[in-house]
């Protein structure tokens, strides 16, 4: 097994709104290992991105809070640490991207000026020189063709794809132990999408980072990830490395999704079936239901989802797999 | 937009919009004209010979002196000049005030939000309840007569507008992708205001100045007119003030040369004043 560099315990995560307390992130574990690549998929208010954002302590506070839990890096909890450590982790240790390539970049600076930002932050012994010319390695790395040129352009002058490639060469101006890629390709069309995947786990295995990728696309975990935790309401409910979390789903969460994945392939289009969905709606995050939070839409559910035996914990059921569900499938 | 076109900045793109409008160009060149006078004024190489006396006293406008002559034989058109260094200073050294004030409180308060925004929300809500005149007055009564009295005077008392805008843009701007990107790389929260997010709302910043230049030099007017302002010196206010007695006697050129280059002047700003919030605001590109 690889080497672990960060471990993620029993993190909690409230938000103050004026409806009172909520707690987005309710307990959440996992690991990063070097050089693998770990999903965290779930829908929008799920609790992935506050998680990550939580790694990186970016969460806006007010109204968020970390009430609780660790985030182990390395063996150190960054959730001790002073704000000018951090600052020195963020971007240099551990770096992120975000969704939007077309926002996440400074309108007003050329994209050369902003990969040099972060080598100025954290190797303040280069030289202009040397800043620049690594700028232009970084931009060469990601596949921006004539980067001599490139990098005086403004982002406005870059399609979205070019763009998220930018800010790919930015994260990894420092090569750090981890990359948070929080949902990378939402905004980018699916050739694009696949092209930046490609290169994001090409430049995995030359620099061995760790990568949290968070999405909700199930195909992008699949093509990706080693391991996926799935996340419904700020919990994790089951988590597994990806081939038996795709061949054996054991949280009727997991499988409607899977289920619901439109396929080439499968019989629907001759039995003219219609796509299976997951019924209902998330739950309020301010009126969880006693016991199971996925009860509403489940259809193996009974009096202990119900709350008759409190809440329902994740539980191994196999080397590696956990669910949280009194009544774990069979597959 | 083709990306094979060579890069251009926002501003050049603003500069070179600007100059296809010909007359926010012609304003521009008004503008550096009168500039280029106040420094040559004030290195004493134009209209070093102001207090000389020319010729007879309220001698009218004539070939040698197109401008007239005032109650000293001074020539109004070397007043005039002299006042010319006076007002650019005022609205360069009062703009630079009140940027510096309004940027810095309106960058702190949008930004950081909660206690310290309400603190600088209430402090130039108190600050503009006060009758803007009489704020003036009071200023130049403890500070004394004199250039300074003006530069002071109309600096703290013109940020608040400023003040406001910038606030709410900083606002607009603290929870986008890319300030929570600067984060991510290691920025601190002063380095993402000022680094960050000022040069995003700079155009505003830009706007107000050529406009608030404009206030400043009319408002140093009114406090000459007032006997508060500059002493000792021509201004354009003080010549007018003059004329309030010389006009009964039907001498119009001293009032006439300081009202044409306030005139001119003034128009000049506020023509590229609004020529610049064309080139520099993105929702009116394209129009």
């Amino acid at each position: 097994m690889a080497e672990k560099i960060l471990e993620v315990k029993d993190l909690v995560v409230e938000f103050r709104t004026d409806r009172g307390r909520v707690t987005a992130v309710n307990g959440v574990n996992f690991d990063v290992h070097k050089g693998k690549t770990v999903g965290i998929v779930g829908e929008s208010g799920s609790g992935k991105s506050v998680s990550a954002l939580s790694i990186m302590r970016l969460i806006p506070n007010p109204p968020g809070e970390i009430t609780g839990g660790k985030i182990l890096y390395r063996g150190e909890d960054l959730l001790g640490k002073p704000m000018d450590t951090m600052r020195a982790i963020r971007g240099n240790k551990i770096a992120m991207i975000f969704q939007e390539p077309m926002t996440s970049l400074n309108p007003v600076f050329t994209v050369g000026n902003q990969i040099e930002e972060v080598l100025k932050l954290h190797q303040p012994e280069l030289s202009k020189e040397q800043r620049h010319e690594k700028s232009i390695e970084q931009l060469r790395l990601v596949g921006i063709p004539s980067p001599e040129k490139r990098i005086n352009e403004y982002p406005h002058q870059m399609s979205g794809g070019m763009r998220q490639r930018v800010m790919i060469a930015m994260s990894l101006a420092c090569e750090p132990d981890i990359l948070i890629a929080d949902e990378p390709t939402t905004a980018l069309d699916v050739t694009i999408q696949a092209q930046i995947l490609e290169l994001m786990k090409k430049l995995q295995t030359e620099l061995g980072m760790g990568i949290i990728m968070i999405t909700h696309d199930l195909g992008v975990v699949a093509e990706t990830c080693d391991d996926v935790s799935v996340m419904y309401c700020g919990q994790i409910v089951e988590s597994a490395d990806v081939k038996t979390l795709f061949a054996s789903p054991k949280h009727p969460y997991t499988k409607g999704l899977i289920e619901s994945i439109p396929s080439f392939d499968s019989t629907l289009g001759k039995t003219r079936d219609r796509l299976p969905t997951i019924e209902g709606m998330v739950p309020s995050l301010f009126d969880l239901p006693n016991g199971c939070n996925f009860q509403d839409r489940c259809k193996y559910v009974d009096d202990k989802c119900r709350g008759s035996h409190g809440d329902p914990q994740l539980v191994e059921v196999a080397s590696g797999h956990s669910v949280r569900c009194f009544h774990p499938l069979n597959s | 937009m083709s990306t094979n076109a060579e890069s251009k900045s926002l501003w050049r793109h603003a500069f070179e919009q600007l100059c296809k409008d010909k007359l926010a160009l012609t304003s521009l060149i008004i503008v550096a004209v009168y500039s280029l006078v106040a420094i040559l004024v004030a290195l004493g190489v134009l209209a070093s010979d102001w207090e000389q006396s020319v010729g007879p006293s309220y001698n009218p406008p004539s070939a040698d002196h197109p401008f007239g002559l005032d109650i000293f034989g001074m020539s109004v058109w070397a007043k005039t000049l002299k006042g010319t260094e006076v007002a650019m200073s005022v609205g360069l050294v009062t703009s630079l005030i009140s940027i510096t004030i309004g940027v810095t409180l309106g960058a702190l308060a949008g930004y950081f939000g909660g206690k310290i925004d309400e603190a600088i929300v209430w402090f130039y809500t108190t600050f503009t309840s006060i009758p803007y005149i009489m704020l003036v007055v009071a200023i130049a009564f403890i500070l004394g007569k004199g250039l300074m009295t003006v530069y002071l005077a109309l600096g703290l008392t013109s940020w608040v507008s400023l003040c406001r805008l910038i606030r709410g843009e900083v606002m607009r701007h603290k929870d986008r992708e890319y300030v929570q990107a600067a984060g991510a790389i290691g920025g601190g929260d002063m380095r993402k205001l000022f680094v960050h997010i000022l040069p995003n709302v700079l155009h505003i910043v830009i706007i107000n100045f050529s406009l608030s230049f404009q206030t400043a030099i009319k408002s140093e007017v009114i406090l000459s007119y007032l006997g508060l302002g500059v002493q000792g010196r021509p201004s354009w206010g003080i010549m007018i003030d003059d004329a309030k007695l010389e006009l009964a006697r039907g001498v119009w050129w001293q009032l006439a040369a300081a009202t044409l280059a306030m005139l001119i002047v003034v128009l000049a700003f506020n023509i590229l004043g609004d020529a610049l919030r064309d080139a520099l605001d993105p929702k009116l590109k394209g129009k």
